[in-house]
């Protein structure tokens, strides 16, 4: 379990947390959004270890991240935008780091490189930046932590990826495990994360499950757009609106748009879906 | 799980080390030795010869070159924002990364550089004996490369903590620095003459050359170096002492500069 109490953050000065509370529970992919420069980034690295913070304000399974001990090391990874590359081939990653992890199965990552089709004989600096990415993907997933950060994962991914990363990733989650995604691109993970987690400069503006947000809100499209709507969106087939579910409808969630009514409404959303 | 020390850890860590060694720096000390090399054979090819000393002196000087340029050549992404992430999230504690550390840099790569000359040099010997004189491989000259590789244990030392303390120009800006300490302790020590008179100071130092019991021709000696030099002066008593001060010393810089290293792989913030 993550739990981040009155965290304050800033980076010379600037704020980026002011007594942010919020908590991650096994079991789920979080998905981390928000506005850039919001610090979704900076949270992560906060959660990983990286960035310093008081042991009282985050707490990762019972390790304050920041000691960096090798127990909670050994099951947290934090994957960056733009992973760094080491110097060898994409087979020597495994062989050389994972072997740290009590989790990792060599045969488990070539079979998601496999799967990437991305070969381990090859070096990095002879691949695409997206097969980079897709070698680092399979690496992360093979390590097996309990924790997994994600930050930006379909970045520079292509279409039929996307689909790839998402099918891998459903794969992988279970009830021992939290994955924390970060992303922009909230269309290429719109059916895997749940709960949602919006940040902005201010704190956390929603933190609920894909259940709670459709038991509150409903996500319509019409013909004519309606002034009571939360947040309204002219597309080729009518308003693409988003609306207080009076009327218990069951509908899918669009991320984008949800994302775009908890900026406009804030104190709506945070009156309806006040929790920690 | 001790989050200290772990032995089986530490060997893990250092083997990837180790695994991974050639592939950064293997050019860099193959280079290095190719240049021990044909300082042995140029030499012979127009007529001369490699002496003793000369080839002790390049051996320490090839090997200090090695040395000083290993910690920013095989540890340089340590300190870096997004290279560095994955050796400071291995799940390895920061004394285990610190003493692996200093097993690749000080031993490691000191070993490599020494035994690679020495074999180098054996060989050459043993094709062409009568022109290098005599075997490097005795017990006086190793004892020479020995004390002279410890000197530079400590040099590198700060080489270890420049590298992590720079984010870039690791090497140069470390040297610079150095430069920096010794110009401010040099001037340290002006003042200090400067305060006491330079005239008591140099009187003193007469008096204490003035008591040496030399035994030898005084005119006759030819100092080679700083080892031959403190062979001469080591039975003046306030030679003596300061010996022991500058070994402390040597020791309480080596040993500050790995526990500053230390510090910081455990403390960096990426």
């Amino acid at each position: 379990m993550i739990q981040i109490s009155d965290l304050s953050f800033s980076y010379s000065g600037n704020k980026v947390f002011e007594n942010l509370t919020l908590s991650m529970d096994k079991g789920n992919v979080y998905g981390l959004l928000g506005q850039n420069g919001v610090g979704k980034t900076t949270l992560l690295k906060i959660m990983s270890g990286l960035l310093k913070s008081t042991p009282a304000a985050c707490n990762v399974d019972g390790f304050h991240p920041y000691k960096r001990q090798p127990a909670f090391l050994a099951d947290i990874y934090y994957l960056p935008e733009e992973p760094a590359c080491p110097p060898g081939t994409v087979g020597d990653l495994g062989k050389n780091y994972g072997i740290f992890y009590p989790g990792f199965k060599i045969e488990k990552f070539y079979s998601l490189l496999d799967r990437f089709e991305v070969k381990p004989e090859k070096r990095f600096k002879d691949l695409s930046a997206g097969q980079q990415k897709k070698a680092h993907i399979s690496y992360a997933l093979s390590l097996n932590t309990g924790i997994l950060f994600l930050d930006e994962p379909s970045n520079g991914l292509d279409i039929p990826s996307k689909a790839l990363f998402r099918s891998i990733v459903a794969g992988h989650i279970n009830d021992d495990r939290i994955m924390v995604i970060s992303t922009h691109q909230v269309r290429d993970l719109e059916h895997l994360i749940d709960p949602v987690i919006i940040l902005d400069h201010k704190g956390v503006l929603l933190n609920a499950t894909i259940a709670e947000i459709t038991e509150k809100i409903c996500f319509v499209t019409k013909s004519d757009s309606d002034p009571d709507a939360l947040y309204s969106e002219e597309t080729p087939m009518g308003y693409a609106m988003v609306k207080a579910n009076s009327r218990g409808l069951d509908t899918k969630v669009n991320l984008e748009a949800l994302f775009n009514a908890v900026l406009k409404h804030k104190d709506w959303f945070d009156e309806h879906f006040k929790r920690v | 799980m001790n989050n200290i020390f772990n032995f089986k850890r530490f060997v893990a860590i250092t083997a990837k080390e180790v695994r991974e060694y050639f592939r950064n720096y293997g050019s860099s000390i193959i280079s290095v030795l190719g240049v021990y090399l044909l300082f042995l054979l140029i030499p012979l090819l127009v007529g001369g010869s490699a002496n003793v000393l000369s080839r002790v002196n390049t051996i320490v000087a090839l090997t200090a070159v090695i040395m000083i340029i290993a910690p920013s050549k095989l540890y340089g992404m340590v300190n870096h924002r997004s290279k560095g992430l994955n050796y400071v999230l291995l799940p390895v504690s920061a004394l285990e990364k610190t003493l692996s550390m200093f097993f690749i840099n000080a031993i490691y790569t000191t070993f490599i550089m020494i035994a690679g000359m020495l074999i180098i040099d054996t060989i050459v010997y043993l094709i062409v004996p009568l022109r290098l004189h005599e075997m490097l491989f005795t017990g006086r000259n190793m004892e020479i490369i020995g004390m002279e590789i410890l000197s530079l244990l400590v040099l590198q030392s700060c080489f270890v903590l420049g590298n992590m303390l720079f984010k870039n120009q690791k090497v140069a800006k470390t040297i610079l620095s150095l430069l920096g300490l010794v110009i401010l302790v040099g001037l340290l020590f002006v003042l200090l003459f400067h305060i006491i008179g330079y005239e008591k100071v140099g009187l003193f130092f007469e008096e204490q050359f003035a008591n040496m019991d030399l035994n030898i021709d005084g005119s006759k000696i030819r100092v080679l170096g700083m080892g031959d030099m403190r062979e001469v002066v080591k039975d003046v008593p306030i030679f003596k002492k300061i010996m022991v001060i500058q070994n402390i010393l040597w020791a309480v810089i080596g040993l500050g500069c790995w526990t500053g290293t230390y510090r910081l792989i455990k403390t960096r913030k990426y």
